[in-house]
C-alpha cells in the first residue's frame, strides 16, 4: 500500500531581482501598507514567467509558478530542466531554506536535504568531531552517530587520518568524508542535488551504488535533482521536467529524459531566424547551420573518427571590420558542460573580407567526440578579447543539435568508449 | 486521506507560531556549535587560552591608567584595579554577544543556505560559547579579589553576590534580544552594521560602571543628559555587578526591575522578528 509522502500544492515563488538601495525601503513600506489593510503584495502583480533571455521590466519574476505534484512513498522522483528552470529554488522550498511566496508543501516523515556534502565542517577540527558536527547538522542525534561512527569512517576510506584536522585533507577526502556522513542518514525523505557529480570515479561509483541501496529497499522516497540524464535514468522511478518555472511534463523517468532531450531538440529544430533568445546588434545574422560529411551530404548523426564540415549560411545587414570579426561555436554535453570550443582567436585566424550573404564553415577532419549528444552555440562578435566580446553580432545556444554515435576512430575494428574526449596517441613497450 | 502530515511549509507564519519543539529536538546541535567554538577559538596561537586572562589584565590596566589616573575618575577607596576589572568583564560579555548576534544571518548564509535547522540554534551558541571566556574572566577576578584581601585585609565582596545569576540571565537576555533584533534588519540593510560597529564601543562610554562609578558618573553628566543614565539597562546591570563584587555601586531593586523587563520585552520582540525573517532572508541578504 502506498501513501502521499510529498504533497505540493499550487506553489510558486516570487524573486526579487533589484539590488537593496534606496528605493526598497519605500516598497517594503508600500508592501507592509498593503498587508496592514488587508490587501495583496502590490508588487507580485507585476512578476513575470522566469526565462533568463529576456530582461524583466518589473524587476520581479516568478522562479516557480502553480507547481502540483505528490510523491508516494518509495518513490525516486528525478527533477530536470536546464539551469534556471527553477530546480534549485524547487529543492531550497523543499528544504525548508526559504519559504514558497503563495501556495503549499505537505511532506511526512523525517526529511533530509543534501544540497552539499559537508556543510558546516570546520577546519581546525578533526574528522572524528566533523563527523558529529555535520552529522548534528543534518539533524541526526549524538547517539545514531556514535552507533554509525566505525560505518562512516570505514565508507570514507579515512581510518588512519580520524584524528587529523580537515584542513591537512585533501578536497576529494573532505567530499568523501562529507558524503559519507550524508550516507548514514536514513531518513524517510531525501532530497538530493546533485552532490554525486563530485568525487574521484571509484568514489562516484561507491556514491551511486548507496544511492541505489538506499531507492531499492523501497522504504525511503528520495528527490533527485540532476543534469545527469544517465543517473536519472537509472535512479529514479518517476520524472518531471521544469522549464521557465513550471511544470512541463511529469511521467516515467525515461519519458522524463526522452520528453527534455526531444524538448532541447525542439527548441533547435525551430528555424533559425524564429528563434526568439538570440542576442546581438543584429549586423549579421545567421541563417542556417547544418552539418555535412566529406560527401557534402547534410547529416544528422555523426560518427567519431569522421570528416566534417560545419556550415553556417549568414546574411550580412550592416557593415563589420572583417579584421575584427570574431567566431566561436562552443559544444555542451547533455550535462550542461562546455565540453570544447572551436574559435577564431585561438586558431589564430582572420578573415580579409565579409561578403553580404555567404558561409562561414568550421572544418572538422576527424571528429574527436566520444558518443553522446551534444549542443553547439555560437558566438559572433567584434573585437573579443579573450572571452569578453566587446560588441556581440549574433549569440545562439542550443542553436543545433548534434549526436554522436560511436565510431571506430583508429580504424582498429573496435568501436570508442563513451565518455570524454578521443586523445591522439600511440601506445608503445619497449625494453629498459 | 488523512491529513496528519509531519511537515506544512506554508508561504508566512502566523506572529507567535515559536518552533521552541524542534529547536529543544536540535539540542545535540546547539552542544556540538558550542563545543566547535571551545576547540577552535584559539587554535593555532602560541598562548592559546592565556589570551582569556591577557585581554582583561590589559583592558584594567589601561582603563586604570585612563580614567584612574589621567581623569581622576576613579572610586575611592577601592583599589582602581579591581574596579576597571569587573565592570568590562561584563561589558564585553555584552558586547561580544550583541555583535555576534547581530550578525547571525549574513555571517551564516552559507550554511543557512544548505540547510534547515531551528535558525535560533545559532544565536544560542554564542550566547553559551560567551559563557567560557565570562567565567574564565570572572575567575580571574575571583584571584585578583583575593589578592588584595591578603594584601590589604579587606574583602570588597558583598553578600548580595548570590544574585549575581540573575544579573547574567538579565544581560544575556538583552543582549541576545538586541542582537536578534539588528541580525533580522541587517539582511536587508546592511546600514545597521556599519552603526553597529562604531556606536557599541562607545555606548561603552556613557555606560555608567565601567569608565567611573554610577555615583560620580551621574554628577558628572550635564542634566539634559540624565535620562541616559537613567533609562539605559546596563548601566543598572554593571553598577550592581561592581557592587557585588568590588563593593562600589549600589544595589538598586527598581532599577534592577526595570533592566530586567527591558531586556524580556526587547528578547520577546528579538525572537518575533527574528522568527519572521529566518523564512525568507535567504531571498534578501
Amino acid at each position: 500500500m502506498s501513501k502521499t509522502v510529498i504533497k505540493v500544492e499550487n506553489l510558486s515563488k516570487i524573486y526579487d531581482l533589484e539590488q537593496v538601495g534606496t528605493g526598497t525601503l519605500s516598497k517594503d513600506l508600500n508592501r507592509t501598507w498593503a498587508k496592514l489593510r488587508g490587501k495583496p503584495d502590490p508588487y507580485a502583480t507585476l512578476a513575470e514567467l522566469n526565462d533568463r533571455t529576456q530582461k524583466t521590466v518589473s524587476g520581479t519574476v516568478y522562479a516557480l509558478k502553480d507547481i502540483n505534484f505528490d510523491v508516494e512513498q518509495g518513490e525516486v522522483l528525478g527533477i530536470i530542466g536546464k539551469n534556471g528552470a527553477g530546480k534549485s529554488t524547487l529543492l531550497k522550498i523543499l528544504s525548508q531554506i526559504t519559504s514558497p511566496t503563495t501556495g503549499d508543501i505537505k511532506l511526512r516523515g523525517r526529511v533530509a536535504s543534501l544540497l552539499e556534502v559537508g556543510t558546516g565542517m570546520h577546519p581546525e577540527m578533526t574528522a572524528r568531531q566533523n563527523i558529529y558536527l555535520n552529522g548534528s547538522i543534518m539533524g541526526m542525534r549524538r547517539q545514531e552517530i556514535t552507533a554509525k561512527l566505525d560505518e562512516i569512517v570505514d565508507f570514507a576510506g579515512i581510518g588512519k587520518y580520524i584524528d587529523t584536522p580537515i584542513k591537512r585533507f585533501s578536497s576529494g577526502m573532505k567530499v568523501r568524508l562529507g558524503f559519507a556522513v550524508a550516507a548514514f542518514l536514513e531518513p524517510e525523505l531525501l532530497i538530493v542535488d546533485e552532490v554525486l557529480a563530485v568525487g574521484d570515479a571509484e568514489f562516484q561509483k561507491k556514491a551511486i551504488g548507496k544511492m541505489q541501496d538506499v531507492t531499492k529497499a523501497g522504504e525511503r522516497t528520495v528527490l533527485f535533482v540532476s543534469h545527469n540524464m544517465a543517473a536519472v535514468r537509472s535512479l529514479c522511478t518517476k520524472g518531471i521536467v521544469l522549464e521557465h518555472g513550471t511544470i512541463v511534463f511529469t511521467g516515467t523517468s525515461d519519458e522524463a529524459v526522452n520528453y527534455y532531450l526531444k524538448a532541447t531538440n525542439f527548441a533547435a529544430q525551430k528555424p533559425l531566424l524564429e528563434r526568439e533568445d538570440r542576442k546581438g546588434n543584429k549586423k549579421l545574422l545567421i541563417d542556417e547551420i547544418s552539418i555535412e560529411n566529406n560527401q557534402g551530404l547534410k547529416v544528422g548523426q555523426l560518427h567519431s573518427g569522421e570528416e566534417y564540415s560545419i556550415r553556417f549560411n549568414y546574411t550580412k545587414y550592416k557593415d563589420i571590420d572583417p579584421k575584427q570579426l570574431f567566431v566561436g561555436a562552443f559544444f555542451k554535453n547533455d550535462q550542461d558542460e562546455t565540453v570544447t570550443a572551436i574559435a577564431t582567436d585561438e586558431l589564430g585566424v582572420k578573415f580579409d573580407h565579409v561578403p553580404d550573404k555567404g558561409q562561414i564553415t568550421i572544418q572538422i577532419p576527424k571528429l574527436q567526440f566520444r558518443e553522446g549528444n551534444y549542443s553547439l552555440a555560437y558566438m559572433i562578435s567584434e573585437k573579443m578579447a579573450f572571452n569578453n566580446p566587446h560588441e556581440v553580432i549574433d549569440n545562439l545556444s542550443d542553436a543545433l543539435m548534434i549526436e554522436v554515435i560511436r565510431g571506430d576512430y583508429w580504424n582498429s575494428g573496435v568501436f570508442n568508449r563513451p565518455k570524454g574526449f578521443i586523445q591522439e596517441a600511440t601506445i608503445l613497450i619497449s625494453k629498459k | 486521506m488523512d491529513e496528519n502530515w509531519d511537515i506544512v511549509i506554508k508561504p508566512k507564519r502566523s506572529l507567535l507560531e515559536l518552533d521552541l519543539k524542534s529547536v529543544w529536538r536540535y539540542r545535540d546541535l546547539l552542544r556540538m556549535f558550542v563545543y566547535r567554538d571551545f576547540v577552535t577559538y584559539y587554535k593555532q596561537t602560541i598562548l592559546g587560552p592565556l589570551w582569556f586572562f591577557i585581554q582583561p589584565l590589559f583592558t584594567a590596566s589601561i582603563n586604570m591608567f585612563v580614567f584612574g589616573s589621567l581623569a581622576g575618575l576613579g572610586p575611592k577607596g577601592v583599589p582602581g584595579f579591581l574596579f576597571y576589572m569587573s565592570g568590562p568583564i561584563l561589558w564585553q560579555y555584552f558586547q561580544d554577544t550583541f555583535t555576534k548576534t547581530s550578525g547571525t544571518f549574513v555571517e551564516n548564509q552559507g550554511i543557512f543556505g544548505k540547510v534547515y535547522f531551528p535558525r535560533l540554534i545559532m544565536p544560542l551558541t554564542t550566547l553559551i560559547s560567551g559563557l567560557l571566556k565570562f567565567f574564565v574572566q570572572l575567575s580571574l577576578l575571583f584571584v585578583a579579589i583575593l589578592y588584595y584581601y591578603i594584601t590589604t585585609g579587606s574583602f570588597s565582596m558583598r553578600w548580595e553576590a548570590v544574585f549575581f545569576p540573575i544579573i547574567l540571565l538579565i544581560i544575556m537576555v538583552l543582549s541576545m534580544g538586541f542582537g536578534l533584533i539588528v541580525s533580522s534588519l541587517t539582511t536587508k540593510y546592511r546600514d545597521l552594521k556599519f552603526l553597529i560597529d562604531f556606536a557599541v564601543p562607545l555606548l561603552r562610554y556613557i555606560t555608567p560602571g565601567i569608565a567611573t562609578s554610577y555615583v560620580i558618573f551621574i554628577e558628572t553628566l550635564p542634566k539634559e543628559l540624565l535620562p541616559i543614565a537613567k533609562y539605559n539597562p546596563l548601566g543598572y546591570l554593571i553598577d550592581t555587578f561592581n557592587y557585588m563584587f568590588v563593593g562600589v555601586g549600589s544595589f538598586n531593586w527598581v532599577g534592577l526591575g526595570f533592566s530586567a523587563l527591558f531586556a524580556f520585552v526587547i528578547l520577546f520582540f528579538g525572537i518575533l522578528i527574528f522568527n519572521q525573517t529566518e523564512k525568507t532572508f535567504m531571498d534578501t541578504v
